[in-house]
């Protein structure tokens, strides 16, 4: 009796030491948590591909080296999270002050679906979230090897949903200077993301 | 035998890449039907082990408990929303898909449901329950995507069915606790597994 009880307890912990590794220690239980914390752990170092912007302009990533990036990926057919998240970015984009700060930080909205966000499409979704095209920019990837490279290393994967629409992990990424991601921001929280940018900044201007 | 044959076939069956594609593709295919299938092919699968390795089954499960004991583990594991996902990127993850559900999942419910003292019966059976209830409450009620690989339309339908298969369950429950079920077989712990 007493040999059944030692033999369930040792099953018992086997049990728990399996579902342990498997959640990472039960802190993730679903893969974007996982991937979030991988991106913390090992930051990507963003590739320098050709970018085209809202303004027709095509230049490399590194046009912005020497600036905070504060990035997301979006499409503009999108009718859920894109809106709700380029809106929670321009409270952030409004909220800070970018007279200061022009210079250390720039905006970035890239697109994923480069079929049809084309310049002009771009440029039109621009305006109703009062995009100048300059500290704030919405880019398209021409070249897709690159878009996928990006989407890749930054783990934000794309479903096709129905003919017109997709499905995606949605996050702020936030990029140091010198390119390499500093920190995932979660896009429902502006008032967070206001205050780590203008932590961030504040040192960068002392 | 016959059983063994047609288990082993669900299994090789399903484990074509045809298959996989296609039972991958949608989440509901993939969690309540290639997982319950390979399940069902773990339950046919057990009597040929019972006979062929009787002493490991007397052995290391002598009255149920510690087999349902993986049993329920192993069904938490697949409900996680990182194990779904997983299981599409990593090939591992896939293999231990098509090894634990029929061997440490279906075997071992198969052997243990008629050794069970009635009581822990009722116990494992309600924790089974439970595990569904409360996936499927998060399934349905959470805003975002759990799992990266399907759509959040496809997550909610997956609740729901979590919660269908928890409440049925649960009425089993019901059925084998207050019904008298020796009226219906001569010896109610010998042919008892019949539904699960």
């Amino acid at each position: 009796m007493k040999k059944e009880w030692i033999y369930r307890t040792f099953l018992i912990a086997i049990a728990l030491l399996f579902l342990w590794v498997a959640t990472d220690g039960y802190t993730t239980f679903t893969i974007e948590e996982k991937r979030l914390n991988e991106l913390r752990e090992s930051p990507p170092q963003i590739p320098n591909i050709t970018v085209q912007d809202n303004k027709d302009r095509t230049y490399h990533f590194d046009e912005f080296e020497g600036k905070y990036m504060f990035m997301t990926f979006i499409y503009t057919n999108c009718s859920t999270a894109c809106p709700q998240m380029e809106a929670s970015m321009q409270e952030v984009f409004e909220r800070l002050d970018m007279d200061k700060y022009e210079d250390d930080i720039v905006f970035l909205s890239v697109s994923f679906d480069t079929e049809r966000d084309t310049v002009e499409v771009l440029d039109r979704y621009a305006n109703y979230f009062n995009v100048d095209g300059d500290s704030w920019r919405m880019l398209r990837v021409p070249d897709d090897n690159e878009l996928e490279n990006l989407l890749d290393m930054y783990g934000v994967t794309v479903i096709p949903e129905g003919s017109s629409d997709f499905q995606h992990n949605t996050s702020f990424y936030l990029i140091k200077p010198d390119g390499q991601l500093l920190d995932t921001l979660n896009y429902r929280e502006p008032d967070v993301a206001v205050e780590v940018l203008e932590d961030l900044l504040e040192v960068g201007e002392s | 035998m016959r059983q063994f044959i047609y288990g082993m076939a669900i299994i090789l069956i399903f484990a074509t890449p045809f298959m996989r594609t296609l039972f991958e593709s949608y989440m509901f295919l993939h969690m309540h039907m290639q997982m319950m299938l390979l399940f069902i092919a773990g339950l046919l699968m057990a009597p040929l082990l019972q006979q062929k390795f009787p002493n490991f089954f007397e052995k290391f499960n002598k009255n149920g408990v510690p087999f349902m004991i993986i049993f329920v583990t192993i069904i938490i594991y697949w409900m996680l929303p990182r194990a779904m996902d997983e299981a599409l990127e990593l090939w591992y993850v896939e293999l231990f898909k098509f090894v634990s559900i029929p061997l440490l999942a279906g075997v071992t419910l198969r052997d243990s449901f008629r050794k069970l003292q009635p009581f822990a019966r009722f116990i494992f059976m309600v924790i089974t329950a439970l595990t569904f209830g409360i996936t499927g409450v998060l399934y349905t009620s959470s805003e975002s995507q759990l799992c990266n690989a399907y759509l959040l339309a496809d997550q909610i339908s997956v609740g729901i069915g979590q919660l269908a298969i928890g409440v049925v369950i649960l009425a089993f429950v019901f059925l084998i606790t207050f019904t008298d079920q020796s009226q219906y077989y001569k010896n109610p712990y010998d042919d008892a597994e019949g539904s699960s």
